[in-house]
């Protein structure tokens, strides 16, 4: 469709000749020959495909970032509960002295290793937010409302300048068609077109690069998060029925509640490793379709499959916050 | 695309070395107006870090080669283990009493054998409720290996995603600046439209003025 534009006013420069005329339209109005321009250079991927693409890196990205931040929340509570098991654990081998250095070392210990895993995590997170800061920026230059209503200034701009001419050269033959979609549309949409299609096709090997990094940090946080949820579904458990449930003494209203409540939410399953498999999947699709809309000859099919990514995403940062 | 995964981390030691271009290295540094004896220090230290990057190349090469196999299955049996009935009680103890030291061998960038150590090491330090110990409770030396485990796993963790935010670094200032260049292409935008507005205006003056110029020709 922007190609046939692009042709449509080549060819309408052509006929029209625009010896005279066109010198000083050019002379006049730079602007206007560079929006001409621009229309002729470019692509012929769609704005909406762009703004897709950099909601699915957005998207992509901030999953990233809300797993980052989840891995040192979950970390902290899931080495929490195993240092109780481990006090549990050595007070019935040691006591006095032993215990309470043994006890003071393993806290020192972990505490060393969370604050590690925090500020990686933290690392982690900021390479994330830049990033999707980076897609953000793409998908607001592609929503952007200025092209529009350049096509229509351009409109303006050549009723101007043909009334100029005509003003300048009395019954001039020579006109530049206003009004129409020709040159209205074809301006306000290649002009953002070929900023995206040249930034990302510019971008590529780092952006390729900054991917591979960020699907590490995912497979990292993924044995991290699927790790710690599943101490802390345990030691839940644990707690709240197994130890209530073989205990002794009678159990009050309140713990029977608690143990039925408990049980349940175990025994439903841990949802955390299928909802990251979808988010992988989804990222997946991201990266496809970004490698074959910066690859020369690309096609345009797969902006449904994309915006269902998209979604797939979103879902996921809400759950993994959920967490 | 390229996955990033596995034995791939091989690959991207080799391309990471070969993007340590001697030439271009050599022509900064002969530009750059450091005296001969930092010039000397820099070519050394370049030399040095080719080196080490052939030399974890090498390891990386033996691991994969000859370590991994053994370990992954040494893991898997492991894994299988841990979701075995008390029949098998005996087996698990002996088999993990060495989980620290063969987790040791792990590298820290091997996602698929981290993921295994992830696993099992949860698995591990939640003995009370594993089917295997139903009947008999895990000994205290089976619980010291597993939290010694989940220990060595977070400690590797942490080296792994250390290494991953370094190899951000190089990319970073560029992700900025691209993202400046973004917010640039909005101003320059709503910069023409400016501009344009201007030119009407410009232009309006102009119909005017050469308008009654022709008439008065």
């Amino acid at each position: 469709m922007c190609c046939r534009y692009a042709n449509g006013i080549s060819s309408l420069i052509t006929e029209i000749g625009m010896k005279r005329a066109g010198q000083w339209f050019c002379r006049t109005s730079p602007v206007v020959a560079l929006l001409l321009i621009m229309v002729l250079t470019g692509g012929c991927t769609t704005t909406k495909q762009y703004t897709t693409l950099a909601d699915a890196g957005s998207a992509y990205t901030g999953a990233v970032a809300a797993m980052a931040e989840k891995a040192s929340a979950v970390r902290l509570e899931s080495s929490s509960y195993l240092l109780f098991q481990q006090r549990d654990s050595l007070s019935t081998r040691f006591t006095g002295k032993p215990l309470k250095d043994s006890l003071r070392v393993l806290l020192g210990r972990t505490n060393n290793n969370d604050r590690n895993t925090v500020r990686h995590n933290s690392v982690l997170k900021n390479v994330a937010t830049s990033l999707k800061a980076y897609f953000d920026k793409l998908g607001a230059l592609s929503r952007s409302s200025s092209p529009e209503d350049i096509g229509k200034k351009t409109d303006e701009l050549v009723k101007q300048v043909n009334t100029a001419v005509r003003a300048a050269t009395p019954g001039t033959a020579y006109q530049i068609p206003s009004g129409l979609p020709a040159v209205t549309q074809a301006v306000s949409g290649n002009v953002v077109e070929s900023m995206l299609k040249q930034e990302l096709t510019r971008r590529k090997d780092t952006i390729d690069y900054c991917v591979e990094i960020l699907d590490s940090f995912t497979n990292e946080l993924e044995s991290d998060i699927t790790g710690d949820v599943k101490i802390i579904r345990s030691y839940l458990y644990t707690a709240n029925v197994k130890n209530r449930y073989e205990s002794k003494a009678a159990l009050l209203p309140a713990d029977l509640q608690s143990v039925v409540d408990y049980r349940k939410t175990y025994l439903m399953g841990d949802t955390a490793s299928s909802e990251i498999a979808a988010a992988k999947k989804a990222s997946k699709v991201f990266k496809d379709k970004f490698d074959r809309m910066t690859t020369p000859g690309a096609s345009d099919d797969g902006v449904d499959e994309l915006r269902e990514a998209v979604n797939e995403l979103q879902a996921f940062t809400s759950f993994i916050k959920s967490l | 695309m390229k996955e990033y995964k596995g034995d791939e981390n091989l690959q991207f030691l080799r391309d990471f070395e070969k993007r340590l271009d001697a030439k271009s290295l050599a022509s900064l540094i002969e530009n750059s107006g450091f005296d001969d004896a930092k010039k000397k220090a820099l070519l050394l230290q370049y030399s040095e870090i080719k080196g080490s990057l052939r030399q974890v190349q090498d390891q990386y090469t033996v691991y994969l080669n000859l370590r991994r196999a053994p370990l992954k299955a040494y893991l898997l049996r492991l894994q299988d283990l841990l979701r075995q009935a008390p029949p098998m009680r005996t087996d698990l103890l002996n088999t993990m009493k060495s989980a620290v030291v063969e987790g040791k061998k792990i590298q820290a960038l091997d996602e698929e054998l981290m993921a295994l150590l992830s696993a099992i090491s949860s698995d591990a330090v939640s003995a009370q409720l594993l089917d295997i110990f139903m009947i008999e409770e895990a000994p205290a030396d089976f619980l010291a290996e597993a939290y010694a485990l989940k220990h060595l796993y977070d400690e590797k963790s942490n080296d792994a995603k250390e290494i991953s935010g370094n190899a951000f670094m190089p990319v970073s200032l560029e992700i900025s600046a691209a993202t400046e260049a973004l917010e640039k292409n909005m101003e320059n935008l709503e910069g023409v439209l400016s501009a344009m507005n201007s030119c009407i205006a410009f232009l309006g003056g102009l119909v005017k003025t050469v308008g009654i110029v022709a008439s008065l020709t």
